[in-house]
């Protein structure tokens, strides 16, 4: 047994010394090839007994085998060794920047009515969209605004001829559904879109501008319901702390009307110069369903009611952001435009 | 409307600051946009000038003494028009000036003053309403003391509640608020034994009530101070006593008024009649206007002497030296009133009123009220008896409405009792049974027609903001549609290779799309606000181009957008339009790539790709493009776009360089795509591909020779395309050598190469006899 141990003490020895593949494949010709001590010891064996055999050669392989495995950890520790040294060569720079994949962004106002339209996804609406080019009958007559009625000078437009126009909101579009659905099934949509009004550009007014307007038309829908609904789009816009206000006011198309504030994000309805000192911002109009356009719209108002507002989006995409000129969204600078890549 | 705080005091009384009243107003009735004094200065009293003297000879300032709450003081003042026996307004040591001059003690001229007697325009007051030089001589008079810190309500009144057109609707409205009690207004008429001589004849159809008084022997003079001042509060500029009498009554009771000089009315007869079209007749602002049949003229019988509801005669107006007073109270048509003063741009006080709608009962008080105040203020007999015409007095409109519709509209459970309560404070009568009220609608408030309207103004007197937020309880499948989420999803892809989207004005300049679309049938505004704006677009190019032309004057070259927006054509197209210039969006520090016609086309197509379409790409014919670097995109036999390099002159018209614009119309593109998705289980044999190099002259297009391969109708083909072009040495400079690439997919067993061989020869075959091409040794 004083053999073995002693081949396991210069095998040892012997490993300290091997660095290359080179080395290694000598040393396991040396110690366990052929010629090398390990098959000496096995030659040896046949003078003894069977007993001595058997214990013997139980020794000797696991000798062997530990040899073996002790030669294979040196080899791959040392591998190991040569690939960090060969990777810290590979040492690179990772504080400069990364190969630039820069994303493109969609324009702002897109932003906010597809977040918006995702809202009320949400609440259960669909969103239904029409033509920019509408009729006189549907731009007002069908909306309770008859030729010469005196709310028509609130809204000054581009006519095409006579009876067409440039739509001046996006209602035409909520006549155009109501008259598809044929009176006689609950409606929740939203009407996002493109709308004109004859007005000069300058910092606040733009004769193009876009609008999302909402309506709900089923059997019991409320001014309560249209608040709630509002205070939902507007916390969702705005943030979880918003209230909103709801003061008198009038369009043709619904009664009661109502104009519809945010109370101040910026000074948490304490009055600065963003709220006028009143601590509330008006944000939109909205009301219930005139019982004329419902009828017009083959409703039956002894039956159905419900609620519609209209949202100017510049007109929010401003108070959010601070934006001071409405021409800034046609002016489709990159640099205004890529101020809202990181999303609403 | 701006409300005069005094003036509302004279009919409500109230604890409450002006600041408060706007407030309530805000919240239940109308906005308030703000709430001002008069007088834009602080610490100005009344003063009476006792004597004025010179300082010396050469100085234009002279002093004066004055009198000011009991006390005598000196001030130095400048105005010629200063007298002594003046009441004028004096601002105090202290005061503080509209452009923030600060009153101080003085010494001017080597004379000591303290305060400053002012002009009306030093107090803040605009020149508009101003007639006079120099300071202002106060008219005063012991029926109003002069309220120097009035303060004026500045409601915005929306177009359904003419009601708060007058201050005594205003005090209606506040009573509906604060339920204090209202004084009502008394008039007694002190009338002479003298018959009032007119008659009155209405045959116009747009007259639906006519009354007249005559004032004997009236003085025509200045007005007194607080009714001067009440008119400028209303924003109306002060004339002379009978004029603003007229105003006055119409501010206070919302009855437009007209005087007109007896003595030039002649005839002591009234005919209100139609215009006849094209009649002529001149306003009192000396202008001729040209009249509509419809317009309503006031006549004498014999000519017009006003144009009804809109503005007196010239002829017939009051002046200076106006004895007798012939005074109208009428009742216009709204719809014809608004169409005449709409038509001749004479959009007055009383029109607006008139086009609103105006309380019928008040006619007769206005005229009698304003007789009242031109009996006190200009003298004078009022002859006995009003003199009228079409006396049908309105039969009352009653209004049902159920409690249970107010409540279903607001989202409430009101009960009667409190309904009843609103009503009471709205001053309104009523009977209620069974929960239904039977409401008897007062003229002033015409507005309120149905149940509807009721509703608003019970649930503007509750408040809004005591109104729970709900959510609707109907259950509807909501989401977007299959168009709109293609939208998206092209949209997410365009973002994701570096475009952005740009929103462009629907309206150009037609001329400027000629190059790209020649549509004789454009689609133009009938009033264009500038020569830019006048036709809507039918192409994309013109608005992309302009906003590559924005960033290449500002030194950013590099540019990759795109918009998503309807084009007018016989309908409303959705369309997408991509514009490039410069370089790609290229990764650091390495090679720029500059965009070209292939960078461009394969964005078009990766588009298409979403949109499940396959297109060629045929030469184009457009003259705003490159001649050989454009394309018509065509699927199957439908024009789906066309783009491609932009015409060199006219990138130069639009200060560019090369710059690719391609625009698809989506709507064609959806209408096109019919395909659903048919699942291939994947092939376990291996694909095998084949290479082949051509040589052939530069104007052979590859599609012509893919077509070629595709044709031989090898069943085994699964995609031909080419993968290398190069030209140059050895080849001839007309020609190029093309690398095609087939690949094979096998469907029952592995290919053998004899097989694929074959393959091979019949294509080279088909190349060799149709295009006469033969593969590079």
């Amino acid at each position: 047994m004083n053999t073995l141990s002693s081949i396991e003490t210069s095998f040892l020895e012997a490993l300290k010394q091997c660095n290359t593949d080179q080395d290694f494949i000598q040393l396991k010709a040396q110690f366990l090839g052929k010629k090398g001590p390990i098959s000496g010891l096995m030659q040896g064996m046949k003078d003894l007994s069977h007993e001595e055999k058997k214990e013997m050669g139980q020794a000797i392989n696991t000798l062997k085998n530990k040899l073996e495995a002790t030669l294979l950890d040196h080899q791959e520790a040392l591998r190991k060794k040569a690939l960090l040294s060969k990777m810290e060569k590979e040492t690179i720079d990772i504080t400069l920047p990364g190969t630039r994949f820069e994303p493109g962004v969609r324009h702002i106002l897109n932003q906010i009515i597809e977040d918006v339209e995702d809202l009320f996804v949400g609440l259960g609406y669909t969103v239904e969209e029409g033509p920019e080019i509408e009729t006189d009958e549907y731009n007002f007559e069908k909306l309770n605004l008859p030729k010469d009625h005196p709310a028509r000078d609130m809204q000054d437009s581009f006519y095409i001829d006579p009876t067409h126009l440039l739509r001046t909101h996006t209602s035409p579009v909520q006549v155009r559904t109501m008259l598809s659905y044929g009176g006689n099934k609950p409606v929740k949509i939203i009407c996002p879109g493109v709308v004109y009004r004859r007005d000069d550009d300058d910092a606040t007014h733009s004769h193009q501008f876009m609008q999302i307007e909402g309506l709900v038309v089923d059997e019991s829908s409320s001014m309560s319901d249209l608040k709630g609904t509002l205070l939902e789009l507007v916390k969702h816009l705005f943030g979880e702390s918003r209230d909103i206000r709801l003061r008198p006011s009038y369009f043709p198309f619904t009664e009661p009307s109502v104009e519809v504030d945010v109370s101040c994000y910026n000074c948490e309805g304490k009055g600065c110069s963003i709220c006028k000192q009143t601590g509330y911002i008006e944000i939109l109009g909205a009301g219930m369903v005139n019982d004329n356009v419902l009828k017009m719209s083959g409703y039956d108002p002894s039956k159905y009611q419900g609620f519609a507002f209209g949202i100017g989006v510049e007109r929010l995409a401003m108070l959010k952001y601070g934006i001071e000129d409405i021409r800034h969204f046609y002016t489709n600078d990159l640099r205004f435009l890529k101020t809202f890549k990181g999303g609403l | 409307m701006n409300v005069s705080f005094n003036w509302l005091k004279d009919y409500i009384d109230t604890t409450l600051t002006a600041s408060e009243i706007a407030l309530l107003f805000t919240k239940h009735s109308q906005e308030v946009a703000g709430v001002k004094t008069l007088y834009q200065a602080s610490n100005i009293k009344i003063g009476k000038v006792l004597s004025v003297d010179k300082i010396s000879p050469e100085v234009k300032n002279q002093k004066c003494l004055v009198e000011v709450e009991g006390l005598q003081r000196q001030i130095v003042c400048g105005a010629p028009n200063v007298k002594a026996g003046q009441d004028v307004l004096v601002a105090d040591i202290g005061a503080e000036l509209p452009g923030g001059l600060k009153i101080q003690k003085a010494v001017i001229n080597g004379v000591e003053s303290e305060g400053m007697i002012c002009s009306l325009s030093e107090l803040g007051i605009d020149k508009k309403y101003i007639n006079e030089e120099g300071i202002h001589a106060l008219n005063l008079d012991e029926t109003y003391a002069l309220d120097l810190d009035d303060e004026i309500i500045e409601l915005e009144l929306t177009p359904n509640r003419m009601d708060l057109m007058s201050i005594l609707g205003v005090a209606y409205d506040l009573k509906a608020m604060t339920g204090t009690s209202l004084k009502l207004p008394k008039i007694n008429v002190l009338e002479s034994l003298k018959e009032n001589p007119y008659t009155i004849e209405i045959e116009s159809t747009s007259c639906d009530y006519y009354a007249g008084r005559v004032i004997k022997n009236v003085t025509i003079k200045e007005s007194p101070e607080w009714l001067k001042n009440r008119l400028i509060a209303s924003g109306i500029r002060p004339i002379n006593n009978v004029v603003d009498i007229t105003n006055y009554v119409m501010i206070d009771l919302g009855q437009p008024l007209h005087a007109f000089d007896h003595d030039t009315l002649k005839t002591n007869k009234i005919v209100v009649r139609d215009a006849k079209e094209n009649e002529s007749f001149i306003t009192l602002d000396n202008q001729e206007r040209s009249l509509k049949e419809g317009d309503v003229l006031i006549t004498n019988g014999v000519e017009p002497v006003a144009l009804g509801g809109v503005m007196g005669g010239l002829e017939t107006e009051v002046t200076a030296s106006t004895k007798t007073i012939f005074l109208e109270s009428a009742c216009f048509n709204p719809v014809q009133i608004g169409k005449t003063s709409r038509r001749l741009d004479l959009r007055s006080e009383a029109s607006l009123r008139f086009e609103r709608g105006i309380a019928h009962d008040r006619t007769k008080l206005a005229l009698d009220k304003a007789a009242f105040l031109i009996q006190a203020y200009a003298g004078g007999e009022i002859l006995k008896g009003i003199k009228e015409a079409n006396i049908s007095l309105n039969q009352p409109t009653l209004l049902s409405v159920h409690s249970s519709r107010i409540n279903r509209l607001l989202g409430t459970r009101l009960s009667s009792s409190v309904i009843a309560l609103y009503l009471d404070k709205l001053s309104l009568e009523y009977k209620i049974n069974d929960d239904i009220f039977e409401i008897v609608i007062p003229e002033r408030r015409l507005d309120l027609k149905t149940e509807q309207d009721m509703a608003e103004e019970i649930g503007r007197l509750m408040g809004y903001d005591d109104l729970e937020a709900t959510l609707p309880r109907t259950i509807t499948k909501g989401g977007l549609s299959h168009s709109q989420k293609l939208r998206r999803k092209i949209k997410n892809s365009l973002q994701g290779l570096g475009l952005n989207e740009v929103v462009t004005y629907s309206l150009t300049r037609p001329d400027k799309e000629t190059p790209f679309i020649n549509n004789a049938n454009k689609i133009s505004v009938l009033r264009p606000l500038s020569e830019e704006n006048v036709s809507l677009k039918q192409t994309t190019v013109v608005g992309l181009l302009e906003v590559l032309k924005y960033h290449q004057s500002r030194q950013m070259s590099d540019v990759m957008i795109y918009e998503w927006r309807h084009l007018y054509k016989e309908k409303e197209e959705n369309t997408l339009g991509l514009a490039f210039m410069g370089n790609m969006p290229h990764p650091l520090f390495k090679k720029p790539k500059i965009v070209d016609f292939y960078d461009a086309k394969g964005i078009v197509e990766h588009v298409l790709k979403i949109l499940g379409l396959n297109a060629d790409f045929i030469p184009l014919e457009k003259e705003g493009f490159h001649p050989y670097q454009s394309a018509l995109i065509k699927v199957n036999e439908h024009t789906v776009g066309y783009g491609g390099k932009i015409h060199p002159d006219v990138a130069r018209s639009y200060d560019l360089n090369d710059a690719f614009v391609f625009e698809l119309n989506i709507d064609q593109c959806l209408a096109l795509k019919d395909k659903e998705t048919v699942y291939e289980p994947i092939v376990r044999m291996p694909s095998v591909k084949r290479d082949i190099s051509l040589i052939m002259d530069k104007t052979v297009k590859s599609a012509t020779v893919l077509e070629v391969i595709y044709k031989t109708n090898i069943k085994a083909i699964s995609d031909v395309y080419v993968f290398d072009i190069y030209e140059g040495t050895p080849l001839k400079e007309t020609e190029k050598s093309v690398a095609i690439r087939i690949w094979f997919k096998p469907e029952i067993e592995t290919f053998k190469t004899e097989t694929i061989d074959a393959f091979m020869s019949e294509i080279l075959d088909a190349l060799k006899t149709k295009l006469g091409l033969e593969t590079r040794a």
